[in-house]
């Protein structure tokens, strides 16, 4: 009879399978190397990322001042994600006005409006919308937001984002501080330089260098 | 029968509080509100720390100023307070049927049959306070066997606490407490206080006519309010047409089959609609109108809220089976109450792409893909930014929201719209103008100077109703930011439709 192998004799890749075959989320969550990307049709952005465009499955944000350009840029992709499916958008302070989604080319049928009363409900609502399959990304316009969202919800919404392949983009203030650093995969700083042209800064990515940037003119 | 229970709930200065409240910066600032703009205006209310100046109620604008240079006098023009009001109690509906807005900042809720619902009275009370401070006003709440003594019990809790009269303990209560809670003018205080009458037991031991001889109309109050009886009946607000419906019947139902049978039919026709909104109810309320003229009442409530009438009916089915009726149903009314938005633990997932509500059944939420409720942005034909899109439910909206041709073009604005975020409502601000036209816009707390603007484009129209009438500009201060910014000649004010974000 062959002796019973120990688990020390084991390569540790071999024990990190086996626990991960027991208990998935045992070792910690993996960051494997998106394999879905979008395009949105701004070439200087979508270079930000490589060739492929913007990395899709994961916790993005979009902050900057009042009237930075931030919600251009976030209208500028949402016109992309609509072209693939539904993006649901969670708007508590009424900001969300149609016709500027309409002129920045979104398709207005495929935005899903949530109204839940607070933001712990609306990432509820979004992760059980994930789950159904029916959208492709979900926008949070937290411009407005004070309170911190709840860390144990981001993480579940992120791990939701993962396995679904959906998108979710938080639309914040700068230095607001509502969601934890750990918790997001890509961070965009929106600048204003003139009345079309912004700056675009990566302050946190998984795939490029922080601190790189480029200059967008939305009307060119 | 048992007595009712009532909640009140107080917001004192509610018009004050609610200013305050809509100006998170000013709350450490003399505040005052009084009737109308100007000095001659008389205050009414007092915010705290015009209060420590020496300002007083009862006083004008000017005798305000005199004693404290920074006071901010406003008017009760400038305090949406019943549209408020109406938002306050929309609130209160969904925790308890029956709410009845007495004057502004005094809600009376019934609390009967709801300490199932929320553990126990003070579990409901802890639950009202929260709901009140989630608009950001203090609350006090009081519970009692009468609405008199709820406002009273709520007028001596301290900010943001309660106090709970238990049944039968009112009169005890009552007696104890000082002739000030029953707010007499200040004419009759002075004789009361001059006769050595402070108590309410005081007050109540003495002859209803005596005092009605001595003060008129105001001492048969007096003595009503001391003795703890009500002057006022309880007139709950009509609550939304989908929370509650009623049923008449002639000739009347003797036979408890049928009036089970008909109940079931009201309450599947309510959470049918309750369904469609993505909601739940944690209590129903029936009511039992039978032809001699008596009524019964049955309140009942569920520890977690339903989407479907099911585990009520079994409830009511009990109930109904205990009761002795002594003449034939006429009318059956159910209403809803502590209703929810359908939490997640409510919803499973039956396939991808299909969200179904688990104790419904099969039936899956017609309105909508899944059981969350969402609306889809529509564009219509408006020349008002505020009013050029809706927002509807349903697979029909989402057929319907195409892009409307006339919304590409905009008449308010130089041209493409994209980027830009609305504030809701339009935010009143200060703009210095050279001949009508901007060239300094103050935001939040500092003065920018305006370095481009187009317009003006005039807006004006529908006189026969709420007419408007605005002159429109894009403006850009300094650091590039833009403004769609607007006069309202109605008003005369300036107001921020939006921002270019």
């Amino acid at each position: 009879m062959p002796a019973a192998l120990a688990v020390s004799d084991l390569p540790v890749q071999a024990i990190k399978k086996l626990l991960r075959e027991k208990w998935p989320d045992a070792c910690g969550s993996e960051v494997s190397p998106p394999d879905d990307f979008l395009r949105t049709g701004i070439d200087r952005f979508d270079l930000l990322f490589g060739p492929r465009g913007l990395p899709q499955a994961q916790l993005l944000e979009i902050t900057g001042t009042v009237a930075s350009g931030r919600t251009r840029l976030l209208f500028c992709l949402l016109a992309a994600l609509t072209r693939r499916g539904s993006v649901v958008y969670y708007d508590p302070a009424r900001a969300l006005f149609p016709p500027a989604l309409h002129a920045a080319g979104v398709d207005l049928a495929r935005i899903w409006l949530i109204r839940p009363s607070s933001s712990a409900a609306a990432l509820r609502q979004v992760e059980q919308l994930g789950k159904s399959r029916t959208v492709c990304a979900a926008v949070f316009d937290l411009s407005s937001g004070r309170d911190p969202l709840a860390a144990t919800l981001l993480h579940r919404l992120r791990q939701q984002a993962v396995r679904t392949g959906i998108t979710v983009i938080f639309l914040t203030s700068e230095r607001a501080g509502l969601i934890p650093p750990s918790m997001i995969s890509l961070s965009l700083r929106v600048q204003r330089l003139t009345a079309s042209r912004v700056t675009v800064t990566v302050l946190k990515s998984r795939i490029s260098c922080a601190g790189v940037r480029t200059e967008l003119d939305f009307d060119a | 029968m048992r007595k009712p229970r009532f909640a009140c709930a107080l917001v004192r200065n509610f018009a004050l509080r609610l200013w305050l409240a809509r100006q998170p910066g000013t709350r450490s600032v003399a505040v005052a509100l009084a009737d109308h703009p100007g000095d001659a205006a008389v205050i009414r209310q007092c915010s705290d720390d015009a209060a420590k100046a020496g300002v007083r109620p009862g006083m004008t604008a000017a005798q305000g100023h005199s004693l404290c240079a920074d006071l901010h006098v406003i008017s009760f023009s400038d305090v949406p307070v019943e549209a408020e009001a109406q938002k306050l109690v929309a609130h209160l509906q969904n925790l308890s049927p029956e709410v009845e807005a007495r004057a502004p900042g005094m809600y009376l809720l019934l609390a009967s049959g709801l300490a199932r619902l929320y553990g126990s009275e003070a579990g409901f009370a802890a639950t009202v306070v929260a709901a009140v401070r989630s608009h950001s006003l203090p609350v006090t709440v009081g519970v009692a066997d009468t609405t008199t003594a709820a406002r009273i019990a709520a007028l001596i809790s301290a900010p943001g606490t309660f106090t709970i009269i238990p049944r039968g303990r009112e009169q005890r209560f009552l007696q104890r407490l000082d002739v000030d809670f029953l707010q007499p003018t200040p004419r009759v205080a002075q004789q009361l206080k001059a006769l050595g009458l402070s108590t309410f037991a005081q007050i109540a031991a003495l002859p209803a006519g005596e005092l009605v001889r001595r003060f008129g109309p105001e001492g048969a109050l007096l003595h009503d309010l001391a003795c703890g009886l009500e002057r006022t009946r309880f007139c709950p607000a009509a609550l939304p047409s989908d929370r509650s419906c009623a049923a008449s019947f002639a000739p009347s139902l003797t036979r408890l089959p049928a009036v089970i049978a008909h109940l079931h039919r009201l309450t599947d026709e309510l959470f049918g609609a309750l369904l469609v909104r993505g909601c739940a109810a944690a209590a129903l309320h029936v009511e039992l109108q039978l032809e001699d003229g008596t009524s019964e009442h049955l309140a009942l409530a569920v520890s977690r809220p339903a989407v479907s009438a099911a585990p009520f009916l079994r409830q009511v089915n009990e109930r109904l089976l205990k009761i002795r009726f002594l003449s034939g149903v006429i009318r059956l009314a159910a209403t809803l109450g502590g209703v929810t938005q359908a939490a997640s633990p409510q919803l499973e997932l039956r396939r991808p792409g299909r969200l179904c509500a688990a104790s419904a059944g099969s039936r899956s939420v017609p309105s909508s893909p899944t059981a969350v409720p969402v609306s889809i942005p529509r564009l219509v034909t408006s020349h008002l930014p505020e009013e050029s899109f809706e927002f509807s439910a349903g697979p029909k909206a989402r057929a319907r929201a195409i892009a409307a041709d006339g919304a590409s073009v905009p008449a308010y604005a130089s041209g493409s719209l994209a980027g830009l975020r609305l504030f809701s409502p339009p935010c009143r601000t200060t703009v210095t103008e050279q001949r009508g036209t901007p060239q300094t816009l103050r935001l939040d707390s500092r003065i920018e100077a305006i370095r481009r603007r187009q317009g003006p484009w005039e807006l004006s129209g529908r006189w026969w109703g709420e007419d408007f009438d605005r002159r429109y500009f894009e403006v850009q201060t300094d650091g590039a930011r833009r403004y769609l910014l607007f006069f309202d000649r109605g008003s005369a004010f300036w107001y921020l439709q939006g921002v270019f974000d």
